[in-house]
């Protein structure tokens, strides 16, 4: 696969179908669910998954996912599946997840290869004075969104569990509301959890970053850093990630579908195919970077609305605050409130 | 869904072959009704019951092992569908007067099947009552099989819930603890044996954890390694009791890897909640508190 930009797009077939979606596989036939109905619709064989040479694509992938998602009758699947990513068996990403030292090192390599380590949904990674915090974004629309939430903050939960040997104080929100398993979410995570926040996110006082892990080593991870760099020959993001990263960091400037495309060297009518084929678009892109900036600066920088509206280029707040209950299903007070409810509680608890 | 269709191949083959000998046996002796004549309100009402009749035979012997009792739902329902679809071939075709038969399988197989579908229902009600004793600690007050957990056989949170609250609107008072027991490192066995050891594991914890269990218990898996123990009619002293019992009894589990034959021992933590006339959530609330704090101690198995 000969690929000339710095990105990939939905239908490249990249990624190994041995290592996640052969987790996620084994799961659904440990429990009796037969491998065609896992694989319907994703033009993937079981016979080829077998023989562990397979790549997919990121429109597979979600597919195989949104499958595991409607045959999931018990809600545990998605947190026993993320439980199970990491360090795993990809190579020289894999043995630099599993000699991680702490947290801060494992983030970097996370991020550094998320199209190995976490293809279906991507993290982004916030630090400020007091806390660390993990975002889980899902630029690419599967229909099984909560699905790949729940399997990626299991991943990292259970990661940093095995590798401190000790529960780690994570606190978690939602984008959404509470689903009726929560039992799922107290067992397999934690028992701190905000719903109907807006965002998907996971964060941990920032001291912990640099907490020693008792099974990470130094020098094997100084060698797996070297390996990674020697052989890892991958994109670093899909079409969606760079649109949605170019859009974050010129957040202040007026920037639209056309401006968009003259940066990447193409039409806007073929970039808006493309998007369109990772189930997400730019508007739908640029609303979520714009809803992941104003959440940083209303909660975390502490300004207000008027502040923030003018930041984003919006004409006056109250555009502003319209434009934010509709990213976010609340408005920038209840959500504030919300921050505050949970920012006091950070403080006690 | 039907894998034990198979079983019943000769019931089925003689109902079916009596019902294509009825319409042989018609069609041989009889002349086809012109369309205008027929009367297919009948034709809706006898054929669809028919057609119901012969989806209910096939549904009990989907789901039911062989026996003497499956025989006579059967043989009791297929009877009765012989009745029905005779009846409705008569709709279709005109049998000359002399012929007698037709009147005999039509009103004899009504009253046999009838019957001997009675006969056999009497006897589902006492095979009936024998499983509802084998179920006992698994099911108490009712039964929902949506709310059962694949993996384990036993109710999810939400029979816990409803079973809580049909206890609860009992207003009986009477003291109640429930028991929130966690496997200790349970995510270590996935980790290092992978997920279907770590199947077979919470398969064998909970046969295990059942067996130490009275009769009038209720165990259900919560979430995950978590599994959730109703005990009625107890006071706090004795499922302290029961919690250390339970401890005591996995620490003397000696689990067998499936593949090398290893030995994996196992402990457990246990959080004790009684019951102070509140909500089934907060109930269970209580208990996963008390639990979390079992765990947070030095890690061994405690009751808190």
């Amino acid at each position: 696969m000969e690929l000339s930009y710095g990105w990939y797009e939905s239908d490249d077939k990249l990624f190994a179908a041995h290592h996640q979606p052969a987790l996620l596989i084994d799961l659904l036939r440990s429990r009796d669910v037969c491998s065609h109905k896992i694989l319907r619709g994703t033009g993937l064989f079981y016979d080829d998954i077998l023989k562990g040479q397979a790549r997919i694509s990121e429109a597979q992938g979600l597919g195989l996912v949104a499958n595991a998602n409607k045959l999931n009758a018990e809600a545990e699947l998605s947190f026993r599946w993320g439980s199970s990513w990491w360090p795993g068996h990809y190579g020289a990403a894999s043995n630099l997840l599993g000699n991680a030292g702490n947290l801060n090192e494992a983030l970097d390599a996370l991020q550094q290869y998320r199209s190995l380590l976490t293809p279906w949904i991507i993290p982004h990674v916030v630090v400020d004075d007091r806390y660390c915090y993990v975002y889980w974004l899902n630029l690419s629309g599967s229909g099984a969104e909560r699905f790949l939430v729940e399997a990626a903050m299991s991943a990292l939960t259970s990661y940093s569990r095995w590798m401190s040997d000790s529960r780690l104080p994570w606190k978690f929100g939602f984008s959404y509301s509470c689903p009726s398993h929560e039992e799922q979410y107290r067992v397999n995570l934690g028992n701190e959890l905000w719903f109907n926040l807006g965002v998907d996110v996971m964060f941990i006082d920032k001291r912990w970053l640099n907490a020693r892990w008792p099974r990470g080593s130094a020098t094997a991870f100084q060698v797996a850093r070297a390996e990674c760099v020697a052989q890892i020959d991958f994109p670093e993001m899909s079409l969606p990630e760079y649109v949605y990263r170019t859009l974050l960091k010129q957040i202040q400037q007026p920037f639209n579908l056309p401006d968009m495309a003259e940066q990447l060297g193409m039409s806007p009518a073929t970039l808006k195919r493309k998007l369109g084929k990772h189930g997400s678009s730019f508007q739908r892109l640029q609303d979520m970077a714009r809803l992941q900036m104003s959440l940083y600066l209303l909660h975390v920088c502490g300004w207000n609305n008027e502040q923030v509206a003018a930041h984003l280029n919006f004409n006056d707040a109250t555009n502003f605050r319209r434009a934010f209950k509709r990213w976010a299903g609340v408005t920038p007070s209840d959500s504030r409130n919300q921050f505050n409810l949970f920012g006091n509680d950070l403080i006690t608890g | 869904m039907f894998s034990t269709l198979g079983l019943h191949r000769q019931k089925l083959l003689l109902i079916f072959g009596l019902a294509f000998g009825g319409l042989i046996g018609f069609a041989s002796v009889g002349t086809i009704k012109p369309l205008a004549v027929i009367d297919w309100i009948d034709v809706i009402g006898e054929g669809g019951s028919a057609l119901a009749l012969a989806v209910w035979m096939v549904l009990i012997l989907g789901s039911r092992p062989a026996g003497r009792v499956t025989d006579l739902l059967t043989l009791g329902l297929g009877f009765m569908f012989l009745a029905m679809w005779q009846d409705n071939l008569d709709e279709f075709i005109e049998v000359p007067a002399g012929i007698m038969w037709d009147h005999w399988l039509e009103s004899g197989a009504m009253p046999i099947g009838v019957a001997l579908l009675t006969y056999g229902l009497i006897h589902w009600h006492k095979e009936q009552l024998k499983i509802n004793q084998q179920l006992r600690k698994r099911e108490q007050l009712f039964r929902e099989h949506r709310f059962i957990d694949n993996l384990t056989q036993l109710g999810r949170v939400g029979y816990l819930k409803e079973e809580l609250q049909g206890l609860l609107a009992r207003q009986n008072h009477q003291p109640m603890v429930l028991l929130m027991v966690d496997i200790d490192r349970f995510a270590e066995v996935n980790r290092l044996h992978g997920h279907r050891e770590g199947d077979a594991l919470l398969h064998e914890m909970s046969e295990l954890l059942l067996l130490n269990l009275r009769q009038q218990d209720l165990i259900c898996r919560y979430a995950a390694d978590r599994f959730a123990v109703l005990l009625p009619d107890t006071s706090i002293e004795r499922a302290r009791q029961i919690s250390a019992e339970l401890v005591l009894a996995v620490s003397h589990f000696a689990y067998k890897h499936k593949q090398t034959g290893a030995t994996l021992y196992q402990s457990i933590s246990v959080g004790l909640a009684a019951w102070q006339q509140d909500s089934p959530e907060a109930l269970i609330q209580r208990a996963n508190q008390a639990l979390e704090q079992a765990k947070a101690g030095d890690g061994q198995s405690e009751v808190a």
